[in-house]
């Protein structure tokens, strides 16, 4: 009883005081701005002991759960990136084919400037498969002016000849089939030949060559514009091989072509300039 | 040991004032230095008192990041009313005394509204009084903490 009357008798001073402190604290931190500042980062320094004691285990805890993860989540993790990833593979494989495709069409581009006369790039549709027939089809037909025995051509030689029509498509022979026949000359010495095919993909066989001559390994041969069909001056192909029959007597010249049949996807159609 | 324990219990208060909520229940906070110093005023009225109180709310604005002088002059002012019906207050049975607490808490979030009202910050009246009821519910849960701190 004694404590709390003389406990009363101070409250209310003490209370007045302390308000009036407050008030005055207030307004002198809303407007003196050194004060505001202080406050500020004393407020931050004392503060900063409990937020870390806040912040620790709270953190600890999201550690915990992300590092101990269910392992039905990881396998599911798992399996989802493997899909991605097979994914991602197959449309790089595609901007492989494409960048091939570029750069066949850029060799293209390049080699039609020594050609006059009108010339359209085609794409392969398919290759016949009989072995002995060497065909392929392409994707531009009388719709496009496209003639029966047109020379096509690919970026480094000579591919074949169109076989027959129809309105969007063409069947190109190649010229490695046995029905195959271009008139050649050697680019070197100018000696003239036929070259056929043989059935065979990657091999020519020169036809009609005399005996006495100077036919050399290596040697490049190409169209010489006889029977006006083949523009001139197009590589045929190479001599890879030159053959002594012993019985007989005869020598059998064969040649590597020059295009690349099995690869090339796109070849030009050729017309000759009157 | 008494003053280990008032400071101890503070710094607890403080802590549990910035523990970060679910978004749910952030207005849901009791007051838990307001608490903290009505207990100690409450136990021993003789040794704190006002200016315990003012004290309290200081550090605990410095602490919580709140515009100076909030919590002070909100905790100086119940402390003073806390005070003058020391009586009514401390006799009475747990439910009237939580009701008692709870008119306390009005009182503060009035208080501090005020002064956040003072520095232009945004105050949402309706919601912070749903502080006073955990509050309330805080204290009476926790009320078989009293005993005669006079002994010790």
């Amino acid at each position: 009883m004694k404590q709390l009357f003389q406990q009363s008798a101070n409250i209310g001073l003490r209370t007045l005081v302390l308000i009036i402190l407050s008030i005055a604290l207030t307004i002198i931190n809303q407007h003196v701005d050194a004060f505001k500042n202080f406050q500020l980062w004393f407020s931050s320094s004392v503060a900063y002991p409990f937020q870390i004691t806040v912040d620790a285990p709270v953190r600890f805890l999201h550690w915990l759960d992300t590092d101990i993860s269910n392992k039905r989540n990881l396998i599911h993790e798992n399996e989802a990136l493997r899909v991605r990833v097979i994914l991602l593979q197959s449309h790089l494989q595609k901007m492989l084919s494409l960048e091939k495709e570029n750069a066949q069409l850029r060799k293209m581009l390049q080699s039609t400037a020594r050609i006059s006369g009108h010339v359209a790039i085609a794409r392969l549709l398919s290759v016949d498969l009989d072995p002995d027939s060497q065909r392929v089809v392409v994707n531009k037909g009388s719709a496009e002016t496209v003639y029966q025995g047109q020379p096509v051509l690919d970026a480094f030689g000579v591919m074949g000849q169109v076989m027959s029509v129809s309105r969007l498509t063409s069947n190109i022979l190649l010229i490695t089939d046995k029905q195959s026949f271009v008139p050649v000359e050697d680019y070197r010495s100018g000696l003239r030949a036929i070259v056929q095919g043989l059935g065979v993909s990657g091999q020519l066989l020169l036809m009609n060559v005399p005996e006495d001559n100077d036919i050399q390994l290596g040697d490049l041969f190409v169209t010489s514009g006889l029977g006006n069909c083949f523009p001139v001056g197009y590589p045929v192909g190479m001599v890879s091989k030159i053959a002594h029959d012993k019985k007989s007597g005869e020598e059998k010249i064969y040649l590597t072509p020059s295009a690349h049949i099995d690869q090339t996807e796109q070849v030009l159609l050729v017309w000759p300039s009157a | 040991m008494r003053y280990f324990l008032v400071v101890l219990s503070c710094a607890v208060g403080v802590l549990l004032s910035i523990l970060p909520l679910p978004h749910w229940a952030i207005w849901l906070r009791p007051q838990f230095m307001l608490l903290i110093v009505l207990y100690w005023v409450l136990m021993m009225p003789s040794h704190y008192g006002v200016i315990f109180a003012w004290i309290v709310g200081l550090a605990t604005d410095l602490i919580v990041g709140a515009p100076l002088c909030e919590h002070a002059l909100s905790f100086t002012i119940v402390v003073f009313f806390a005070l003058k019906f020391y009586q009514v207050i401390f006799h009475a049975p747990l439910f009237q005394q939580s009701f008692y607490i709870g008119i306390l808490a009005v009182l503060t979030v009035f208080l501090q509204n005020i002064v956040l009202h003072f520095n232009n910050d945004i105050v949402y009246v309706g919601l912070s009084l749903l502080s006073v009821l955990t509050t309330m519910v805080i204290w009476f849960w926790l009320s078989p903490l009293r005993w005669n701190w006079r002994m010790s």
